[in-house]
């Protein structure tokens, strides 16, 4: 179940990939299991999906709007 | 709203690196023997020598590093699988080196079995590909592909033009073996223009439409451009076909506007490309940046070389516009790919292969540090302006234009090993670590 709260929004618009990928794994690793991560991106990273699926987390994606993806990351329960 | 992307579903390393690696082993085997035939090659395109190593450069490096890329760039790009990657990769891998060392082998001894041997090989290999591709694009990716629809088009038609590629290429090779009375010139420019303009052309197309604006973080290409510039292109190869065959019926002057539309094509998306790459959000441009511009740069020129020696009826030129297209184009459009797909591909099953961030993985730019890419790319450049040269003098430069191009290609061989070593010693460096039990 997502958690209620917000732990870090990463800003990751117009960043050459991977860093987008390697901020969030990076941001993760000390991610609190009450709280979820969101990253604002203006693509959707695909190959991300994989690497949370496997590390334990669930994610949410939002979007396209305006260009964006919003993407909510927290550990699964 | 939850994406799904099994990891198991994405291709193995092996899949598209095992055709990535044939791109400096053939570059090197395409400067071997432009070395051995020395001034000769540079004379006339109908040169034997000059047709091995040209197929070696169009099937060995160009179409293995497509085949490959586009292998690992469908799910990534458009969630789309092709069919039974691994297998597939491993089967088309095979044939399409065989295939190309047949055909090169052929034109060197002129032996007719090789070239029905080649003939058959590369057959196989572009009919298994283009087969695993469309049951991909016509599968499980279907609702990823549509927001990626200008690229998905472009790949498309890219595949019908590799068919078209091949199916001319067969018919040559058996029309050297048996004499059967076809237009062998019209179908020789046919066979280029579709492996050229339609194959590689538009699958890069295609590809820069999502990776100019990604990976050189520029504006987008603009949204009419890319939903019309495939379809036009290949309807601009179509009639260029027709001209090249019907040249005693359309007459000069209509041929030549008809085999002028494909240049024209290319000539509009390389400006809006620089332009674009011009206008960068960052200051400094990588490797991948000078390889691009130098790629573009090179379809301009060589439309205005296609057009002088048109104008001035010299077919002397057109070796040099070879030189230009191959080289300049297509191997520097290719090299910068490469430069970022190989690190990238690395991280990525490094990471894929722990449950969470690890310090032992590095960074992506320190897999394949761009001041070693510069280096190359500079090698590079050296050996296109010398093969240029060599048109003109072949006397004087054939040979050392064939050692410089030998050079750049056995240093992108040289970076791609090294990137592969760090990957492989981080690989054991993560096992210890997981053996012993500590935490990563």
């Amino acid at each position: 179940m997502k958690p209620l709260a917000c732990e870090t929004t990463l800003a990751l618009c117009g960043l050459e990939p991977p860093e987008p990928m390697e901020r969030v794994l990076a941001a993760l690793r000390t991610l609190a299991p009450d709280a979820y991560l969101r990253m604002v991106i203006d693509r959707e990273p695909l190959p991300l999906f994989a690497l949370l699926s496997r590390g334990g987390f669930e994610y949410e994606v939002r979007g396209p709007a305006g260009g964006r993806y919003e993407i909510d990351i927290w550990r699964r329960g | 709203m939850r994406r799904d992307l099994a990891l198991d579903a994405s291709p193995a390393l092996a899949a598209p690196l095992r055709f990535f690696l044939n791109a400096p082993a053939f570059g090197l085997l395409a400067a071997a023997l432009l070395w051995y035939a020395g001034p000769s090659a540079f004379y006339s395109r109908w040169s034997p020598l000059t047709l091995a190593a040209t197929h070696v450069l169009t099937l060995g490096v160009f179409a293995s590093v497509m085949m490959g890329a586009l292998i690992q760039i469908l799910p990534v790009v458009a969630g789309v699988q092709v069919a039974s990657a691994r297998t597939s990769a491993t089967g088309i891998h095979a044939l399409l080196t065989a295939g190309t060392v047949a055909l090169a082998s052929a034109f060197v001894t002129s032996e007719p079995e090789l070239f029905l041997i080649a003939a058959l090989a590369c057959g196989a290999a572009v009919l298994w590909f283009v087969a695993a591709c469309l049951i991909g694009l016509n599968g499980t990716g279907a609702r990823a592909a549509r927001a990626v629809v200008d690229i998905v088009r472009a790949i498309r038609l890219a595949l019908a033009a590799l068919t078209g590629t091949v199916a001319l290429g067969a018919v040559l090779a058996v029309s050297l073996v048996h004499s059967i009375g076809l237009p062998v010139v019209g179908l020789t420019d046919m066979h280029l223009t579709w492996g050229l303009a339609g194959w590689i052309g538009l699958l890069t197309a295609g590809v820069a439409y999502q990776v100019i604006p990604m990976f050189q973080v520029t504006e987008p290409y603009p949204r009419s451009l890319a939903r019309v510039f495939a379809p036009a292109l290949f309807a601009a190869i179509v009639l260029a076909s027709f001209a090249s065959l019907s040249l005693r019926v359309l007459g000069s002057v209509t041929s030549l506007a008809l085999a002028a539309l494909p240049f024209a094509a290319y000539t509009v998306f390389a400006a809006v490309t620089l332009v674009l790459l011009h206008g960068r959000k960052r200051a400094s441009a990588d490797a991948t940046t000078l390889y691009w511009r130098t790629s573009m740069a090179s379809v301009i020129g060589g439309s205005m070389l296609w057009a002088a020696s048109r104008a001035i009826g010299s077919p002397s030129l057109d070796v040099a516009l070879g030189v230009l297209v191959l080289v300049g184009a297509i191997q520097s459009a290719i090299s910068g790919m490469l430069y970022k797909i190989i690190p990238f591909l690395l991280w990525y099953h490094l990471q894929a292969a722990l449950e969470m961030r690890s310090p032992l993985v590095p960074k992506v730019k320190a897999i394949l540090p761009d001041t070693h890419a510069r280096a190359q790319y500079w090698a590079h450049l050296c050996a296109l302006a010398l093969l240029l040269a060599a048109c003109g003098l072949p006397h004087a430069l054939a040979r050392p234009a064939a050692l410089a191009f030998g050079v750049s290609n056995a240093w992108l061989g040289i970076n791609m090993a090294q990137a592969l070593r760090l990957y492989l010693r981080v690989k054991r460096e993560l096992g210890s670590v997981r053996a012993s039990g500590a935490q990563f």
